[in-house]
């Protein structure tokens, strides 16, 4: 079967084809889509509550002359790199931000960060292999690993991310017959903004792992949503500060730290990128840069899976991207989102710091991402000895749910159950809540606390 | 094939009583559904919330048996594959007055979409012409769940869901599959896809492993056979006539199974492709699907129901000089004019049904849907949740405005019954040029009654190895672009 259609390609007029069997868009019933979407001019001045211009794709808007894409290419059968109109402006803003230090490099579009993980695990591992990981980890990515038949193993974290030494030490004490398992050679890592523990690795910290990579000939999984969200390390005292000392400006006031691409002279990182906390989830849409080799790969499990994205996706995110926002736009975005998860993580802190007790529940500031990771004193509850971690672990969960606040457990984020872990911990995050509403939450979430460890201040 | 036998008849005694149809049990009409459709609480259709299509039936099931169990044929990965566990904490959500602290659910004041607008044909004017002239102006607002314009809006549609699709949406696709299907088992289900080529992917991985050996048409659509070799699955090709697979040699090569010398345990599963298959064009009659049914019934084989062309399906061909058959009068006409699938038969609950939008709305959707038995259903949830998740939310909400609000089940099967007259235009079109312009002492074809191919362009005397690639090259497709379609008159 004829796997080359070019989206949208049948207007060489010298060809008929009679091959393959992609429907005539005169039977796609749109004859255009619109969205109403702020200004890159509006974003910068205002604030993007002033949603300012219409965005339109019609059927024809190639054939017109008005548009590189439009809705009759975008809503026909694909290619497994993702619509090329799009994928070229992914391509240059990868080079603007991250400049990968190596020549071959390539961008594919992805159908999201999920299913980017899925189809690396499917391509780099066989049953039994053994992936690193961090020994609090995504959920989801152990949950996609498992049924795969591979098994993950936490290495153990500080408030930066996995610890080098550990690292090294692993791989380089490892027994094949006694693990029963080649030396693993694939690392998963989101190094900026940690899900679940918020922690953001240094620039010394990337340039430690990578050296490690290189030792031991590891292969990268460089899984970073939460990129562009990163945030200052002060906390502010109150909201005007933040706005104030972070200005409107087309570059993200907070530098960002240089990613694992950033540094990849090797070409070992597979760089998942993804829409959905910078956009919407709901767009289904990411990219993943890796080197030509690997990304061939990628696109050929692509056509026997999900195909493309989405088409109304695609051809939205290139009428806002290219079309309305360009590269500069898209940054004056960014650095909107910088500074409105800065005001909601230093609300929700500033919760913490008031209603948490403080014997109890301790914290480090997050760098970046979405989320909080409270450490809890385990060892001072009443029935510690009787009931461990799990137990008190299991109790706070309950008496926070009666006392009406959600918080997520921290050993559901382990690889492996059977592994005891020292310390208690739960995820908050500031990504959902209004900042109005985070002191009631986190009051009831000290509420829960106090009543469990019988604290009375 | 030997000719059917005579009619069976039955002597009806004094004592044997008829069966009056039971309301509840009747099929549903399509001016029925809106009318029988539960009142929802809003909770329901808000962000992420957990949809089951089994509250979307219409119908009485109670009547029906439970599917068998398919544990004996389910992979290894499929059977530990276990839930996502955030997702699962979406539970209490909807418990009132409860805050969250926990998902990582982005706020929808950073979605930069206010308003999403479509231009679609209003029922009855669904040409593309038309549609400029006529079409209507359908649009979809940030927060229209709350300010109670709509059930589903931006703010939802945009956010993270489940891997089921959302409720909205799988409430029509279940009520869809209902009317025109209804399958004769209790506990089916339906569930999203993100397009029948993940469908097939995702349901290789839940019923083989590496060294299995799936059974398919001996022409198959390619890309199914190219997802099944890097699992380590390959294909046995089962010989076709003129209207698709052969179920005598079907059965005569599973009886004959020798694993040894096959290297390979008895084959479990068939994916087939029942009309308009890809890439003969060939269409299975009901009577060919009864039989395919009861020879996987004696083997125990679990079917694969690939059905993109479904739709597709065509006013019989009377020849170029014959009046053409007119048009479908009715809604009930029409679903009684199409061939009835293999789920629509199937007893056991042993059939998994691949439905698509990509062939009657558009394949840049990405949207699609299964339909199996519970068992089968959540397995394919749960790895959806962990791999491809739902389809994208700013498709849904398109296609669901479209065929929901604006068109209804109604307006959908008019736009069905139109695409049927089109296909046939065009078909009857292109055959028309195959009489005039292919010599006909060297080929021969047959008209077909579904999809978008006509059927192998068989050629007599041409050595058998030439014969061979003509078959495909020719591929004869029955749409092109609009800019080079020329109908002959």
């Amino acid at each position: 079967m004829n796997r080359s259609v070019k989206p949208g390609g049948y207007n060489e007029a010298a060809i008929l084809s009679l091959g393959p069997g992609a429907p005539s868009p005169e039977y796609f019933p749109f004859d255009h889509t619109s969205l109403r979407v702020p200004s890159a001019r509006e974003i910068a001045v205002i604030g993007p509550n002033h949603a300012g211009v219409t965005l339109t794709a019609n059927k024809d808007d190639t054939r017109a002359g008005r548009s590189d894409y439009d809705l009759s290419s975008a809503l026909q059968y694909g290619v497994g790199t993702g619509a090329r109109q799009l994928l070229d402006f992914m391509t240059q803003h990868t080079k603007q931000v991250h400049n990968p230090p190596y020549q071959d490099w390539k961008c594919v579009i992805t159908g999201g960060n999920t299913s980017a993980l899925d189809l690396a695990l499917r391509t780099f591992t066989d049953r039994g292999s053994y992936v690193l990981a961090d020994e609090y980890t995504y959920a989801t990515a152990f949950e996609c690993a498992r049924p795969l038949g591979v098994k993950i193993l936490g290495i153990k974290l500080d408030e930066e991310g996995p610890i080098p030494s550990e690292l090294d030490r692993v791989l380089t004490g490892w027994d094949e017959d006694h693990m029963e398992s080649k030396k693993p050679h694939l690392i998963y890592m989101v190094p900026t903004g940690h899900n679940p523990t918020g922690a953001t690795q240094s620039l010394e910290r990337r340039h430690e792992i990578y050296r490690l990579a290189q030792k031991h000939d590891l292969y990268i999984l460089e899984d970073d949503p939460y990129y562009y969200i990163q945030l200052p390390a002060n906390v502010s005292e109150h909201v005007e500060d933040v706005t104030q000392s972070i200005p409107f400006s087309v570059i993200p006031k907070t530098a960002l730290l240089p990613s694992l691409l950033s540094i990849d002279t090797d070409g070992r990182v597979f760089r998942m990128d993804s829409f959905s906390k910078i956009l919407a989830p709901g767009l289904r849409t990411g990219w993943v840069t890796a080197s030509s080799q690997v990304v061939e790969r990628i696109v050929r499990a692509h056509e026997t899976s999900l195909q493309n994205p989405s088409g109304f996706s695609q051809i939205v995110l290139y009428k806002l991207l290219s079309e309305a926002w360009g590269q500069e736009g898209l940054m004056c975005w960014l650095s909107h989102l910088q500074i409105e998860y800065t005001i909601r993580r230093d609300a929700l802190l500033r919760a913490c710091e008031l209603y948490l007790p403080a014997k109890v529940a301790s914290w480090k500031v997050p760098r970046a991402g979405f989320f909080m990771w409270i450490k809890i004193n385990w060892l001072l509850h009443p029935l510690a000895r009787q009931i461990g971690q799990r137990g008190v672990e299991m109790q706070i969960y309950d008496t926070a749910i009666k006392a009406g606040v959600l918080v997520v457990p921290g050993t559901w984020f382990q690889p492996d159950p059977s592994i005891a872990l020292l310390d208690v911990f739960f995820r908050i995050t500031y990504a959902s809540l209004t900042p109005d509403v985070m002191p009631e939450a986190v009051e009831r979430f000290g509420e829960a606390l106090r009543s469990c460890f019988e604290v009375l201040d | 094939m030997s000719p059917h036998s005579a009619m069976d008849t039955e002597a009806v005694t004094d004592t044997s009583g008829v069966a009056i149809p039971d309301p509840l049990s009747t099929p549903i009409k399509s001016n029925e559904i809106y009318g029988r459709r539960r009142k929802t609480e809003k909770a329901q259709w808000g962000v992420a919330a957990p949809a089951d299509s089994v509250n979307f039936r219409h119908g009485s099931q109670d009547h029906k048996p439970r599917a068998k169990r398919w544990d004996h044929h389910i992979s290894h990965e499929a059977s530990i594959r276990k839930g996502n566990s955030l997702k699962k904490a979406a539970k209490y959500l909807g418990k009132p007055g409860l805050i969250s602290l926990g998902g990582g659910l982005p706020s929808s004041e950073y979605f930069p979409f206010e308003e999403l607008s479509l231009k679609v044909p209003t029922v009855g004017h669904f040409s593309e012409s038309e549609t400029k002239e006529s079409g209507v102006i359908i649009t979809a607002g940030k927060h229209d769940l709350p300010q109670d314009k709509s059930i589903f809006d931006i703010s939802t549609a945009f956010n993270y869901g489940q891997g089921t699709g959302s409720a909205q949406l799988l409430r029509w696709i279940t009520e869809h599959t209902e009317l025109v299907h209804d399958p004769p088992y209790s506990d089916w289900r339906c569930t999203m896809s993100i397009g029948s080529t993940s469908s097939l992917d995702m349901a290789l991985r839940i019923f083989t492993q590496p060294g299995d050996m799936m059974l398919s048409e001996e022409y198959t659509f390619a890309t199914a056979v190219e997802t099944a070799l890097p699992m380590g699955v390959r294909v046995v090709g089962i010989p076709m006539d003129s209207e698709g697979l052969l179920p005598d040699a079907l059965d005569y090569i599973l009886s004959a199974w020798d694993e040894k010398a096959r290297r390979a345990p008895k084959p479990h599963l068939l994916y087939t492709v029942p009309s308009g298959q890809n890439p003969t064009g060939a269409t299975q009659g009901a009577g060919r699907r009864q039989k395919i049914y009861l020879v996987c019934q004696k083997h125990d084989i679990y079917i694969l129901e690939d059905e993109p062309y479904y739709f597709l399906q065509m006013q019989p061909y009377t020849g170029p000089n014959v009046p053409d058959v007119p048009p479908p009068s009715s809604h009930a006409e029409f679903l009684k004019s199409l061939v009835p699938s293999l789920l629509s038969v199937d007893i056991d609950g042993r059939v998994m049904r691949l439905d698509s939008f990509s062939k009657v709305l558009s394949p840049g959707s990405r949207i699609g849907w299964i339909t199996a038995s519970e068992q089968v259903v959540e397995m394919y949830k749960k790895h959806a949740d962990v791999s491809t998740q739902g389809p994208a939310g700013m498709s849904q909400l398109v296609v669901w405005k479209l065929l929901d609000e604006h068109w209804g089940h109604a307006g959908y099967l008019d736009w069905l019954i139109y695409i049927r007259m089109e296909y046939t235009r065009r078909r009857n079109v292109m055959l028309k040029a195959c009489e005039r312009y292919l010599p006909k002492e060297v080929v021969s074809w047959k008209p077909p009654m579904a999809g978008m191919f006509v059927s192998g362009l068989s050629f007599q005397h041409i050595p058998p190895q030439i014969s061979f690639y003509i078959l495909f090259i020719p591929q004869i497709l029955l749409s092109t672009s609009s800019s080079h379609h020329r109908p002959l008159t």
